[in-house]
């Protein structure tokens, strides 16, 4: 069947936008008209900036908390509301589960790491970075890192049209090799990128329609050799690790609409392996896959609720607990998961972050999550506001300063072992971890770390197929729980 | 409808009148824009935002709109990569709603959320991909054809019917599966 042929889902569609539509608000036009207004005068700095993008730069100290400003308050209003209703969803989401979100995190505290940040030294890049963001992404789309990795070799990073390494983070230079990459990842030594084909399926042919991605590998960033992974579909998601990496594909024969989304294992970045997955998972959508305590985990709907599985090795999935429906995002920290509002030191059992009182937008419209393993940053792109967690329920705003002096809004931000890149208002930017300076918030290295529940397959759970095409590779060993710091 | 070619015209007739053409160009493309935003990002207040903010980088990068033919085209690109650059930054983070029993008064009215529960689909087409998304608004919440969408979207036709292609078995798919559509 082609899309063309589902014309119940079409109807359906296309009346989420019948008439009468919503009403454009008046406050667009006046927009326009202001532009217009200031246009023959007045440089782009005095138009009235949008929430989003900000084309005024306001200096640290106003922008810190822009307490002055009506619209702050508001919208701060709107979101302590907001988060007093989820902190009463968390409950009741608790009560649910057994009453596991009224704990409380561990009290015991150590000495504070060494290298915790506690700010972010901020510096324009965007001359060193070799076309790592184009200039003007408006004009022939956009352009800016979209995945960023940490290799032996160093830092890696891709726009989608090529790959950039960098030593430092701060120098990037374009390598030749693939183009037209859709997930970059470190596995062991070697640098992987995933390359999609260009899907050209002609919906009026009879038959499948097949496409096959290529895995590009390196040890040097220079010399790239490559091979077409041996299953058809669409690649979704690449998680790697020092040991293994995990992908997502989706199956794109056309004449199979039901099939479920795969995952591949491998060990080396050449060899696969089909994984066995629980039916609720593979049907699920959103599905993502992290790299936790030397297992993995993956988080994803199931009818509309947050669902979560575990796995020691990639190849075989367990259901676990899940935070129920109010998950806001599900990342690897040093101690586990963590959602914003609640976390988990083994992905079972969910505890209610202490310090609550983050000004982060409850929508999590703007709001991006990083985490590498260890640190958790959030940024809140309006702000440009950065908070800083291990993964134990504390959260602290790390301090900002350096020559930029301040960061347009609205960006992204990639997370470095040392720092991070940032783009906004069309300049690249990349921040200093800086450590040492008191610590103002509450923030305080986890007491102990337990690993994932080990996951066994149900009872009668099918075992893994492999595709003729598919190399069965050496079960990847997972490698032992980080210990606490 | 402004007449072809307004903004070159008036390009060498001074600052006023290259921002008078401006708007008359722009104030047409106004509604879909926000509308199409609006269905995109489930949010009447970021949609203004991000129709704002296409506005004024359209503003911005008029100097290298190469024809003038083409302005609702080349204003569409920029509404398109607007909107896919914010959907993109949610990459990773899980957007849910609250619901009314949870939220109380505290979750107000927006047209364009109201729009898209009506129907189970609407929740469903949040969840799939951003590039996938965008296809879908364009095609069946602006009515474009697939030639005008890919060339929004710079993409070649193929690319275009394909994304449509796995969305509408996506979400059929998970239609099916949730058993709340009879065909």
């Amino acid at each position: 069947m082609t899309y063309e042929d589902d014309l119940d889902l079409e109807r359906r569609l296309r009346l989420i936008a019948e008439d009468p539509e919503p009403a454009v608000p008046a406050s667009l036009f006046r927009h326009l008209d202001r532009v217009a207004a200031s246009a023959a005068n007045v440089t782009a700095e005095d138009v009235r900036p949008t929430r989003a993008m900000s084309l005024t730069v306001v200096p640290y100290a106003e922008r810190s908390r822009r307490s002055g400003r009506s619209e702050a308050k508001v919208l701060a209003a709107i979101a302590a509301a907001l988060v007093l209703a989820m902190a009463g969803a968390f409950l009741l989401a608790a009560l649910r589960t057994g009453g596991s979100g009224a704990a409380s995190v561990p009290a015991s505290v150590s000495a504070l790491p060494s290298d915790l940040w506690t700010g972010l030294e901020w510096h324009d890049i965007t001359a060193t970075s070799d076309g790592l963001f184009a200039g003007d992404p408006w004009e022939v789309g956009i352009s800016f890192p979209d995945n960023v990795v940490t290799w032996p070799g160093g830092l890696a990073a891709t726009t989608g049209s090529g790959v950039w390494t960098s030593a430092d983070g701060r120098t990037w230079k374009q390598v030749s090799g693939p183009q037209y990459v859709k997930y970059l990842g470190a596995l062991g030594g070697k640098l992987l990128a995933e390359t999609d084909p260009v899907a050209s399926c002609d919906e009026t042919a009879s038959g499948p329609c097949l496409t096959t991605g290529r895995m590009w590998t390196t040890t040097n960033g220079v010399d790239w050799t490559s091979e077409l992974l041996p299953f058809a579909g669409s690649a979704m998601g690449l998680t790697t690790s020092a040991t293994g990496a995990v992908m997502t594909v989706l199956p794109v024969t056309a004449s199979d609409a039901s099939a479920p989304k795969l995952l591949y294992v491998t060990a080396d970045g050449v060899n696969w392996r089909q994984a066995s997955m629980p039916n609720d998972m593979s049907t699920s959508l959103g599905l993502q896959v992290v790299q936790m305590h030397g297992g993995y985990f993956a988080s994803g709907d199931d009818q509309g609720t947050a669902a979560c599985w575990s796995s020691a090795d990639g190849l075989t999935w367990l259901r676990v607990a899940s935070p129920q429906s109010l998950t806001t995002g599900i990342y690897p920290g040093l101690r586990g998961l963590d959602s914003l509002g609640m976390h988990s030191i083994d992905g079972a059992t969910w505890v209610v972050d202490q310090d609550q009182g983050l000004e982060l937008n409850p929508s999590g419209a703007i709001l991006q999550v990083l985490a590498d393993g260890r640190h958790i940053v959030a940024s809140e792109g309006w702000q440009t506001v950065f908070y800083f967690s291990l993964g134990d329920g504390h959260w602290l705003v790390l301090d900002q300063g350096g020559d930029v002096g301040s960061l347009p809004g609205g960006g992204q931000a990639w997370l470095l072992p040392d720092g991070l890149l940032y783009e906004g208002g069309g300049r690249l930017f990349y921040g200093q971890a800086v450590a040492g300076s008191p610590v103002q918030g509450t923030l305080r290295p986890a007491a102990s770390i337990s690993p994932p529940p080990t996951a066994t397959p149900p009872a009668g759970s099918p075992q893994p197929t492999f595709p003729s095409s598919v190399i069965p590779a050496p079960t990847s060993q997972p490698s032992p729980a980080p210990s606490g710091p | 409808m402004v007449g072809e070619g307004a903004l070159r015209v008036t390009l060498a007739r001074g600052a006023e009148d290259n921002a008078a053409a401006f708007v008359r160009l722009v104030r047409p493309e106004l509604a879909g824009a926000y509308r199409l935003a609006g269905y995109l990002l489930h949010d009447a207040a970021e949609a203004e935002d991000a129709t704002q903010e296409a506005v004024t980088k359209a503003w911005e990068s008029r100097g290298k709109l190469r024809d003038d033919d083409r302005f609702a085209a080349w204003f569409g690109r920029i509404v398109a990569n607007v909107c896919q650059d914010r959907l993109r930054r949610r990459r990773g983070v899980r957007v849910v709603e609250i619901n009314d029993e949870i939220a109380g008064d505290v979750h107000s009215r927006d047209d364009f959320r109201d729009a898209l529960v009506r129907d189970e689909v609407g929740r469903l087409v949040r969840t799939l991909p951003p590039d996938q998304q965008l296809v879908v608004a364009l095609r069946f919440w602006r009515d474009l054809p697939l030639e005008e969408i890919a060339e929004r979207l710079d993409l070649p036709l193929g690319t275009v019917k394909s994304r449509l292609h796995y969305a509408m078995r996506a979400l059929r798919k998970e239609l099916d599966r949730q058993g709340k559509v009879s065909r």
